[in-house]
């Protein structure tokens, strides 16, 4: 077996042993406070400079009551001139549980994230760019328990990016040669679960 | 220049694992069997024939590395041996571009052939073809920027004429039966050896430098004379129009053109010519002044052409005072002639070639009896 497909049999194992963790800790009513670790499925919308939606998923961390990092991927698409736009975005936010009750908590938010951001011109067998895009997000959000470990999450954020801008018709698919700013701002829902 | 060459996915695919069979040879010949209509025409092209010319050998040798490179990329983009310039599958596998200008083409080798008809054969798949029918295919290589003021730019130019507003693409003109005539019926025939008869298009890609370069030539350009006698001189106004709604008068390689006009008066005695022959100082030329230095080089940024063509649609109207007798014989009638030559003595001189074999072409011409 190669290094490679050790490590990744070791990798679900380990995290196969967290919730064992987890569960070692108090629960309070159902919302899993202390739990570090938590699993979501989200959707989300983007508009701003251009518009995308897109669907991901996150893998939550609780290294601190008030701490949560959260690390997260997501496939967003939608149409740029004609042209189709995808993104795979990957990335990291660490929220402020800075107001917390019993099964909710409300918090502030900071990150940043990389997208591999792709764009087909509507022509078949048509050029197709792609670029890497690096962003910083701001926001807040908030999540509350459903019971059962599952817990209802929504944030705003807001986007700025860096990256080369697309310059799509007809045709025509190319990057730009000067870097760009683009300003979007986004609102995402998820459905979690802690262990 | 070209991306996705077919060279570039085989080595692509030995990488991933999975070759496919070597793409079939993508020369003019593999077609020719089946379509030797539009091959025998595209033979006598220039897209056929792009480094042939001793005037595109010298510039390119004066070239940098880099910028030989870049001439290729137009000039001997089909890396066929034995074909260059633009092949069968060069415009019928180009799937779009990166900016339609410098041969930024992108192919699509592994793809359908792109045809205008949009219908199956058994022969090779096919697929209807917009790229193929726009104007930006041809802009792709048809609009040259740089190195530096080394411009070419049919297709800017094109975007914004009156011709483009009325749907007429390159293709209307140069592809027609009747070279410029973009209402000319079209030719009828079988577009493939045993096909339905079709609408056809002609791949001579007539042009100033095609040997049948007078049929376009012809349609490109008007001239009106007006004459007013001053005494011992001649008032004249020649108006030069460009009758071509799609682009200016010269356009493309209008730096290796000569475009003049010429006034001859006609005496008791003969002919002569009053204004533009070569070293009359007041001649009036529409071909680029190649470089300002004069000196046989490309021109540079800070040595750009000066361009004097007449835009699409557009006119000039110059005045010339000319003697109103040669010779003690007095000018009974003058004759505005606009010339035409493929490549300007001057700079071939310069470069060190000999003087191009091929005479002047009149354009247009008016007469005026006095
Ligand atoms: C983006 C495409 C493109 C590039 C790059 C390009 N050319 Fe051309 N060139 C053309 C086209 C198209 C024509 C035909 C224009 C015409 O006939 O008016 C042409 C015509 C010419 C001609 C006149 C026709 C002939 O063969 O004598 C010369 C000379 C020439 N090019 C030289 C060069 C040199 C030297 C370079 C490199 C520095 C170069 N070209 C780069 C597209 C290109
Ligand atoms: C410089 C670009 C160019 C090159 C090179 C070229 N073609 Fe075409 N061809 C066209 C365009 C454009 C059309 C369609 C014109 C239209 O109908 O609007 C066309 C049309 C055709 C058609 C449809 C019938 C007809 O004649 O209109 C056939 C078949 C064809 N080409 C075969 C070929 C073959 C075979 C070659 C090589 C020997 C070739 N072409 C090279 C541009 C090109
Ligand atoms: C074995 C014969 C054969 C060969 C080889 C062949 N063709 Fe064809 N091609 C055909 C036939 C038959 C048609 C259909 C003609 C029709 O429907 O009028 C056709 C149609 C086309 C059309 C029109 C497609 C459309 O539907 O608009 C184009 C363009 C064309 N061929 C280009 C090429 C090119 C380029 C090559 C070389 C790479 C090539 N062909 C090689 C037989 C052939
Ligand atoms: C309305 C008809 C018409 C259309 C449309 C048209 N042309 Fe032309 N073209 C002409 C005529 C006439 C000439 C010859 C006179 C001249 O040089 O301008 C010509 C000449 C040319 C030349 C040679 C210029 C030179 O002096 O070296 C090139 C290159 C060219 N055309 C490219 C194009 C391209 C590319 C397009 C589309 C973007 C286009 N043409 C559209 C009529 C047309
Ligand atoms: C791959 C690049 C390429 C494409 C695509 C291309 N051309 Fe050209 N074309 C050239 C080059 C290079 C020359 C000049 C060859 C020379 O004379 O050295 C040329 C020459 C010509 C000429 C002849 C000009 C003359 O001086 O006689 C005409 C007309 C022309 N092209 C029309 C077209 C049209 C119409 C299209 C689109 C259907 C087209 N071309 C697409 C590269 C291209």
């Amino acid at each position: 077996m190669t290094p490679h497909r050790a490590l990744l049999l070791a990798l679900p194992a380990a995290l196969s042993l967290l919730p064992s963790l987890a569960r070692a800790q108090t629960r309070d009513g159902g919302w899993r406070q202390g739990h570090p670790l938590a699993l979501g499925a989200r959707a989300s919308v983007r508009a701003g400079d251009y518009a995308l939606v897109g669907l991901g998923g996150h893998l939550r961390v609780q290294p601190h009551r008030l701490v949560t990092l959260e690390l997260f991927a997501d496939h967003f698409v939608g149409t740029l001139n004609d042209a189709l736009r995808h993104d795979h975005e990957v990335g990291g936010i660490v929220q402020l549980n800075v107001l917390r009750g019993d099964s909710w908590a409300l918090y502030p938010l900071l990150g940043a994230c990389a997208t591999l951001a792709f764009v087909h011109s509507p022509q078949s067998g048509g050029p197709t760019v792609n670029d890497i895009h690096f962003g910083v997000r701001v926001g807040a959000g908030g999540q509350v328990s459903l019971g059962r470990g599952f817990g209802l999450q929504a944030q705003v954020e807001a986007l700025g990016y860096l990256g080369h801008p697309f310059q799509v018709y007809r045709f025509t698919a190319q990057t730009a040669p000067d870097l760009a700013l683009y300003g979007l701002g986004q609102l995402t829902t998820a459905l979690n679960y802690s262990f | 220049m070209l991306e996705g060459s077919a060279r570039g996915l085989w080595w692509l695919a030995l990488g991933l694992g999975c070759a496919p069979a070597p793409p079939a040879s993508r020369g003019n010949a593999s077609c020719a069997g089946c379509h030797p209509t539009q091959a025998r025409a595209l033979a006598s092209s220039r897209h056929s024939r792009a480094t042939e010319s001793d005037l595109f050998r010298a510039l390119r040798a004066r070239a940098s590395t880099a910028d030989r490179a870049f001439c290729d990329g137009c000039h001997t983009v089909h890396d066929v041996p034995g074909e260059e310039g633009a092949g069968c599958v060069t415009c019928h596998q180009a799937g779009g571009n990166r900016g339609v200008s410098n041969a930024r083409l992108v192919l699509d080798l592994q793809g359908p052939v792109r045809g205008p008809f949009g219908s199956a054969t058994s022969a090779h798949r096919s697929a209807p073809g917009d790229f193929l029918r726009s104007a930006d295919l041809c802009g792709t290589c048809h609009e040259v920027q740089g190195p530096g003021a080394f411009v070419e730019t049919p297709y800017s130019e094109w975007s914004a004429s009156p011709a483009a507003q009325s749907g007429i693409t390159c293709a209307g003109c140069h592809m027609a039966r009747s070279p410029g005539d973009p209402e000319a019926p079209r030719e009828r025939g079988p577009a493939a050896v045993g096909g339905p008869d079709r609408a056809l298009t002609d791949h001579a890609f007539v042009g100033p430098e095609h040997q049948r370069a007078a049929e376009l030539l012809g349609r490109s350009a008007s001239l009106a004379m007006h004459v007013v006698p001053n005494g011992a001189t001649l008032r004249v106004e020649v108006t030069m129009t460009n009758r071509n709604t799609a682009h200016a008068l010269p356009s493309g390689a209008r730096f290796a053109r000569e475009l003049w006009l010429e006034v001859r008066a006609l005496t008791d005695q003969g002919t002569t010519v009053l204004a533009g022959a070569p070293e009359d100082p007041r001649r009036v030329e529409l071909g680029d002044r190649v470089t300002r230095n004069g000196l046989p080089a490309l021109p540079t940024a800070s040595d750009p052409p000066e361009v004097r063509a007449l835009p699409a649609a557009g006119s000039r109207t110059v005045t010339l005072e000319l003697p109103a007798s040669v010779g003690g014989s007095p000018v009974r009638a003058l004759t505005a002639v606009l010339r035409f030559r493929r490549n300007d003595p001057r700079l071939r001189q310069a470069l060190g070639l000999p003087p191009d074999p091929t005479g002047p072409l009149d354009l247009a011409a008016v007469t005026h009896a006095l």
